[in-house]
């Protein structure tokens, strides 16, 4: 498949000034300034096939922002280079502004007092979409938003679900090849969620659409993205396709038991999380030891009336990627 | 034309979005009508004794101070939320969308000062009729001071964008807005007409451009057509320096751009 996105060995380093605590720390740096080198962003390198759905993810601080301006065209690197559809972002910014959008859930491109119709007819011009044109493709993406109703209800009156339909509505206005979604879920209820969620899916089917996603939000990347880069300290610390990171680096299974009698087994590679009367709740690490030796272990003693195999959330592996503990970070 | 739609329509927008905001003037009058009778005062006592100074009467410095404030309370403080957008990089979302980011900015500026402008003409006329009993004023003064009032604030957008980019280097700029105004209450003639200073510095007030934002569409609301056109061919060439002055300093910024937020 076509490649949009080309990250080469891209660099941004940061020039801040360093300031020491208290007034005499404030004397200091304005008449001695010391500055710090800080390296945001420190040589990553990443592919993006077009109509991807791809998720980009790391700690607070880890040069997803930076990477995500640099793209846009925003920021200029240090070093390095970013091709997207064949542009060079921060040359071509206004260029390549037509054909991408974006979406960041913590912030409104939406015009607070004014119904969304307005927003949606600045963004038109904004693109220089033809008049024609432009009815059509709102009437299309107010249908399948369902927009309706909203349409003519000044923003602040709407509940952040409907602001955040519309945002994704707005966004994609000019028909973009690229949509960048920082955040999109941010603070929704679980209905509203899946249902942005379904909505991104259905318009990356029917339109093309390559979705590049920030999020803290693991389902927001376990129901959309099939790839997942991880960075942190400026670095590619990960990448690999969804699936494959759950079995790849998820040697590790929970397993609930209810017991005849209660029990606590002791064998290694079983870590016992939760013992409760009957109840019995372990983790098992696969590379040790297994579900059958813990059954056998447990058969021998007492008979079990019910058992339950999970696997560890994916919540507790990005968490485990982030801090750098388990065997998750290994290849 | 497609091109240069959008900024109507931000213009527009804008107007539709200010709309919301009518209450905010009224307060704004208050501040304006209690500024007319402090300042009656004070001139009445400069004039006392005296019925024309520098070629100006009471009721004449009266109606001038008035469009003074008028020109100056009416422009849109816009380089505030710059400053906001710069220092939370709001801006990154700004500057990803195909416009231009100084004529956005204008024309959300000038669609709010030109309201506010005649609002505040309106109200200010009304204000000082009541106070000077008198009409000194020439009706085509309206219409060219307005003219007038509207390359000043163009004239004033360029200062206030360099104030906001100001914002780039440092983390606040309200002391260097202060300082503005300043400029404009003094040698803008915001205070009184530069007529009443000593000659040297009429001199140097003839080189600087704050005289162009507020004395001369103060003086063209007074005295119509003739005034407004002796000084409108300098009050473009300051447009025109100022506006490729703030150009070129923008597409400085731009470059070295450090957008905050992670």
């Amino acid at each position: 498949m076509e490649k949009i996105l080309k990250v080469e060995e891209l660099r941004k380093t940061f020039r801040t000034k360093t300031k020491e605590p208290g007034f005499r720390g404030s004397m200091k740096s304005l008449f001695n300034p010391v500055y710090k080198e800080t390296e945001a962003v420190s040589g990553i390198s990443f592919e993006v096939s077009e109509g991807e759905m791809i998720a980009f993810i790391g700690p607070n601080g880890a040069g997803k922002s930076t990477t995500i301006k640099m793209i846009t065209g925003i920021l200029y690197p240090t070093s390095g280079n970013v091709s997207v559809m064949g542009m060079t972002p921060w040359t071509d910014r206004k260029k390549l502004s037509y054909k991408i959008g974006s979406v960041f859930g913590q912030k409104s491109q939406m015009w607070f007092h004014l119904p969304p119709e307005d927003t949606f007819e600045l963004m038109g011009d904004i693109y220089e979409i033809d008049r024609s044109e432009y009815r059509k493709r709102l009437s299309e993406l107010v249908k399948k938003f369902q927009l309706e109703e909203l349409m003519n209800t000044p923003v602040r009156k709407l509940s952040l679900g409907q602001r955040i339909r519309c945002e994704i509505a707005v966004s994609l206005i000019h028909k973009p090849k690229v949509l960048l979604l920082d955040e999109p879920t941010i603070g929704l209820d679980v209905v509203v969620k899946n249902q942005i969620r379904e909505l991104i899916k259905d318009i990356n089917k029917k339109e093309g659409l390559t979705v590049f996603l920030t999020s803290h939000d693991v389902g927001d990347i376990e129901k959309l993205c099939k790839r997942v880069l991880v960075i942190d300290h400026g670095k590619l610390i990960m990448e690999n396709d969804v699936p494959g990171l759950k079995y790849k680096y998820l040697s590790k299974k929970i397993v609930s038991f209810k017991l005849d009698e209660a029990y606590v087994p002791d064998i290694e590679g079983v870590k016992i999380i939760k013992q409760n009367g009957t109840g019995l709740k372990a983790e098992i690490d696969t590379k040790v030891s297994s579900v059958q030796k813990l059954m056998e272990n447990i058969m021998k003693n007492t008979s079990i009336v019910d058992m339950n195999i999970s696997e560890t959330p994916m919540e507790e592996i990005i968490e485990n990627i982030y801090t750098g503990g388990g065997d998750y970070g290994k290849d | 034309m497609e091109k240069i739609r959008k900024y109507f329509t931000f213009f527009k927008i804008t107007f539709i979005n200010d709309l919301a905001y009518v209450s905010n003037y009224i307060g704004q009058f208050f501040t304006f009508a209690l500024f007319m009778f402090v300042y009656s005062f004070v001139w009445r006592a400069i004039y006392s004794g005296k019925t024309v100074i520098e070629g100006y009467s009471f009721e004449m410095v009266m109606w001038y101070f008035m469009f003074t404030e008028t020109v100056m309370m009416s422009k849109y403080p816009f380089y505030s939320d710059m400053a906001e957008e710069i220092k939370s990089g709001d801006i990154a979302y700004s500057l990803n969308k195909p416009y231009s980011y100084i004529l956005f900015n204008f024309s959300k500026y000038i669609s709010t000062s030109v309201i506010r402008m005649f609002l505040n003409t309106v109200f200010g006329s009304f204000i000082i009729l009541i106070i000077t009993g008198s009409f000194p004023v020439k009706l085509s003064g309206f219409l060219f001071g307005f003219i007038s009032s509207f390359f000043g604030l163009v004239l004033n957008f360029f200062f206030f964008f360099l104030l906001g980019l100001t914002a780039f280097w440092f983390e606040d700029n309200s002391s260097f807005a202060f300082i503005y105004g300043k400029f404009l209450f003094t040698v803008g003639g915001l205070f009184m007409p530069v007529e009443f200073f000593p000659a040297f510095v009429r001199n140097i007030t003839d080189y600087m451009p704050f005289k162009y934002i507020i004395y001369v569409p103060a003086r063209s609301y007074i005295e119509g057509f003739g005034t407004f056109i002796g000084f409108f061919p300098v009050q473009l060439l300051n447009i025109l320096i100022y506006g490729i002055l703030v150009y070129i300093l923008y597409s400085f910024a731009v470059k070295r751009l450090n957008v905050n937020g992670g």
